[in-house]
Formats: structure tokens, sequence, C-alpha cells
């Protein structure tokens, strides 16, 4: 059993004048969804080129699987599936050729090949239009179809570059579901970079997030909301008026405060005490029928660690 | 390595016979040269076609067309379909990736020179049968199948060195017809520069078998040098990026 099914240490690419990872060190456990997020141009591309040996670093390692990336990337690209920033499937092909082709670059043999192929469309419900040429095909429908194609060897690792991008939301739920379904019942270890929050919270079981090549944050969903600090408070009543919120925002420990139908949200942080704060609208006149504490959104977190450097 | 070159050309030719979503042009581009020279040359050109050489034009003009039709797409094809990158990030090494698409032009140029030859062949026995069957004389079957050959070789290993950088299809095949077109180009503008009576001079002179090696010399050459340039060319971070 693998002790680490990604290593990256100290990992930096240099495009002529631009650095587009900038001394990258994470570690990604066996058998997890890692989320890898950050804005765009952030090198989360190139982390995955990297790891696929199709880019070389300027300096620094990394091990895909126990492979060394520069030197044993023919092995990592054997046992690993990807499904790039393009789907890659040969529109002109129909489904079941798209997959034909890659079981037969993966030297799967043929019984085997023929029977996984059955398996994974009827899985993804395209089984019935295998003979189509994918050409004429939803994009929702053909990226399934590129997933298919990632995990059809049975790889030990997958590598996801915005899967659901681009896809509208029931086609992205249903890429999502196939995508948790697959992973759980053949323990890929699965490395996805997404924009989408929502998704990264759902799938993911650690979080790594990067702007400018650079790490900013790691750890679980939760870790990483409790560490930013930050939490809201959320007001339900009325009378929150302008002399009010004035008074809210002379607090230290409020950092913003907004008003909007009868719904007060206060940002906090991390030392405030909600009770006082409760206590101080109602001395200055408001009502309050309800109160709720709430951390922060993985969305917020991930704004916060990428514009704290801006 | 053979298994993994087998699979590359089993997807090309599905790729190819299903180019431009029109199976009606593919077929027409596969039969203009079937009718053109297995069918009209030998009715046209009789005895001189099985005896004089004149098949050479078979050799030399199919690869030439088919293969600058089909060698484009290897990689300026899979760049524009954004289906590069996923190839190359898959297990297949960089050589099995060249030599699958190289070869896949190859067997579909010489294959339909051979396939060319052999309707000729037949045809010209149906409209001059003599009572026996008449095949080509030795040395020229031989100059037909190896040049040919080399024709193919060189078409496809130039076509893969300008598909290798050409970022659409199209643009590939207008840089390969280009080239391969200079060099008739410059015959063209010799002949017309030098005196007529030279002109005249050379071509009285011409030794068929003497013309026929230097000419297979030079395309043995052309086919190393640009096989040799392709391969060091071809360089996955490269492709990548690009």
């Amino acid at each position: 059993m693998l002790n680490l099914a990604i290593e990256i240490e100290n990992l930096t690419c240099d495009f002529e004048t631009v650095r587009a990872l900038d001394k990258l060190t994470l570690e990604v456990q066996p058998g997890i969804v890692f989320g890898f997020l950050g804005p765009n141009g952030a090198g989360k591309t190139t982390t995955i080129r990297m790891l696929l040996g199709l880019l070389q670093p300027t300096s620094g390692r990394a091990r895909v699987l126990g492979y060394d990336t520069q030197s044993q990337a023919a092995e990592i690209r054997a046992c690993t599936g990807a499904l790039l920033e393009h789907h890659g499937l040969y529109e002109q092909m129909n489904a079941y050729d798209n997959l034909e082709f890659y079981g037969r670059v993966n030297r799967m043999p043929t019984s085997e090949r023929q029977a996984r192929i059955q398996e994974l469309l009827t899985q993804m419900g395209l089984w019935e239009r295998r003979a189509e040429a994918t050409k004429k095909w939803s994009r929702g429908m053909k990226q399934k179809l590129a997933l298919a194609r990632v995990l059809l060897h049975r790889p030990a690792l997958v590598l996801l570059d915005e899967p659901t991008a681009g896809l509208d939301v029931p086609s992205a739920n249903s890429v999502r579901n196939d995508l948790e379904a697959l992973v759980a019942s053949e323990g890929t270890t699965v490395f996805l970079t997404t924009h989408n929050m929502a998704e990264a919270e759902r799938l993911c079981s650690q979080i790594a997030v990067i702007k400018d090549g650079q790490l900013q944050a790691i750890g679980h969903p939760d870790e990483l909301r409790a560490r930013s600090g930050s939490a809201q408070l959320e007001i339900i009543g009325s009378g929150f008026i302008e002399p009010v919120l004035e008074a809210l925002r002379a607090r230290p420990e409020v950092m913003a405060v907004q008003a909007q139908n009868g719904h007060l949200k206060i940002n906090l942080s991390a030392q405030a005490d909600s009770a006082e704060l409760v206590s101080l609208l109602v001395s200055q006149g408001a009502k309050v029928r309800e109160a709720r504490h709430q951390s922060a959104s993985l969305e917020e977190v991930f704004l916060t660690l990428v514009e704290e450097t801006r | 390595m053979i298994a993994d070159i087998k699979a590359i050309i089993w997807k090309d030719s599905k790729l190819l016979l299903r180019r431009g979503d029109n199976r009606m042009r593919t077929l027409f581009t596969l039969l203009t040269p079937i009718v053109l020279f297995g069918v009209v040359f030998p009715i046209q050109f009789r005895d001189e076609w099985i005896f004089t050489g004149w098949s050479i034009v078979i050799a030399i003009i199919t690869p030439f067309m088919l293969i600058s039709m089909a060698i484009p797409e290897s990689f300026a094809g899979e760049r524009e379909r954004h289906t590069l990158e996923t190839l190359l990030a898959s297990r297949l090494p960089d050589r099995t990736i060249f030599f699958g698409k190289l070869l896949n032009a190859m067997v579909f140029g010489y294959g339909m020179t051979l396939v060319l030859l052999f309707t000729s062949l037949v045809v010209y026995n149906l409209v001059e049968w003599t009572g026996q069957i008449q095949i080509f004389e030795a040395k020229i079957l031989l100059a037909d199948i190896s040049v040919g050959l080399l024709m193919s070789g060189m078409v496809a290993s130039l076509g893969i060195l300008i598909s290798l950088r050409a970022s659409t299809v199209q643009s590939a095949q207008q840089t390969l017809m280009a080239v391969l077109l200079l060099p008739l180009l410059l015959i063209q503008v010799a002949g017309f520069l030098l005196p007529r009576e030279t002109v005249r001079e050379i071509l009285r002179n011409i030794d068929f078998l003497k013309t026929l090696y230097i000419f297979a010399s030079v395309l043995l050459a052309a086919n190393a040098g640009f096989l040799l340039i392709g391969l060091k060319r071809f360089t996955r971070s490269k492709l990548c990026l690009e």
C-alpha cells in the first residue's frame, strides 16, 4: 500500500518571464478526493500537466504513485487517468469506439475491455446510445463519456481538471453523482480542480488553495473554515436603522454589517461574543426575533485566501 | 510497440474514413485516382502503359495526392479537435504515436498505389486481351513498387513534420503543398529560362534507369532526413504547450 498518492516538493515552473508554480509543496493521501482550488491562472492546470510528466519543472520534484514525474513519466501515465481542460473525445467516432480505442491503448484484453465498456456506459446511462457519433451529444453527455474513458482501465489515480465546467446544473450534478459512485465503488484517488465550491465541499475530503503558483492553505473543508477564524451572525427582526448599524460598526469585533428586508448579517472576528451584540441591538431599540451563528462558507474562505495577497 | 501502433492506426483509419463528416466526399477522393489511373490511363496508353514505364506516374502521383490529404490530420487535426493533450496524457510512448500516425498515412497512400497498379493491369488485360495475361516488365514493376514506397515515406514524413507544428489542418495542408510543389515549380522555371534546344537535348539524353536511380536516392535521403527531424521535434512538453 502506498503511503502517498502524490508528493510534491518545492515544485517550481517558469514559462519565460512568468512563474506558473512557485515552490509548491503538498501531499495527497491515497483513496481520497483531493480538491485543488484556485482562481484562473493560479497554476492548477500546470500542476496537473507536471504530475503527468507532460511538462518538466524548472526546479523541485514530484512523485505520483511512487514514480518520479521526470524520470518515470511513462509509468505514471500508465496507471493514471486524466480528464484535462478539453474532454478529448473523437467526436466523429461513436461512444463505443472512443472507449475501445483507449481500451486498446491501455492494453486491456478484448473480453475484459468489452465488459468494462459495457459496465461503464451502463452506469453512465449511455449504453443505449453507444453507436451514435458523439458530435451530436450534449456537453454533459460528452463529459460523462470522457469520465468513463478516464476510469476505463481502473487507474489508481484520476486527475480531473474542472470536470463540470460549463455544464448546466442537472448535468454537473449528474457528473458529480457518477464520480462519487465510481470513486466509492473503486477506491480510486481523485485529484480534482474546480471553481465550484459546492462541488469541492461535497466531494473533497482534503482541499488545497493555490494562488499565483503558491499554496495558500490546505486541509479538510471544516479545518479551512475554522482556520479562517471568521464567523457570521444572522439576526432576523426589525428596527435595523442606520444609527443602530453605526453602533454595531463601532464595535471592534464587527468586521462588516449588512441589513436587508429584516435580515441583519454581521461578519465577526474570531473572538466575538454574539450575546453582547444582541444586547446592544436591543438597547438601541431594535427588535430581535431570531439570532443564528454561522461559520464562514468555503466560498468565503476561498475568497479571503485569494484576496488576502491581492 | 506493435500493438500500440495498431491501436493508433485503427483509430486514425476510422477518422480518415469519416473525414469532414462526409462519406461521399471520401468516396469521391478515393474513386478519382482509381478511375483516372486504374481505368483511363491504361486504356489511353495501351501497350506503352505496360512496357515503357508510364505506370511510374501512379507510384509518384498517388502517394502525393492521398498522403498529402491525410497526413496533415495527424497532429494538426488532433490539435484542432482538442484531442492531442488527452492522447499525450495516455501511456503511449512518443515513438509509438509518431510511427502510428506515419504508418497510417503510408498504409493508406502506398496501399492505394498498389491497388491502382493492380487495377490498371486488370483493365489493360481486359482491353488488350491477347490470349494470355500480360504483366509489367520486372524492372518496371520493381521501379513502381520501390518509388511508390519511397514517395509514400517522403510525403508522410514531411507531412508529419509540418503537422507537428501547424495550428490547423488547413495551414498544414497549404504548407505541405507549397513545399511539395516547389521542386516542380523550379523545374518548370528552369525549362522556361533555358534555351529550347538545350531542353530538347536534355530530354533526348535522359536515361530512364539512371534518372530513376537518382530520383530514388533523393527520395531515400529525404525520407531519412525528414524522419530524423520529425523524431527530434516530437517532444510532449512542446506539443502540450502549443
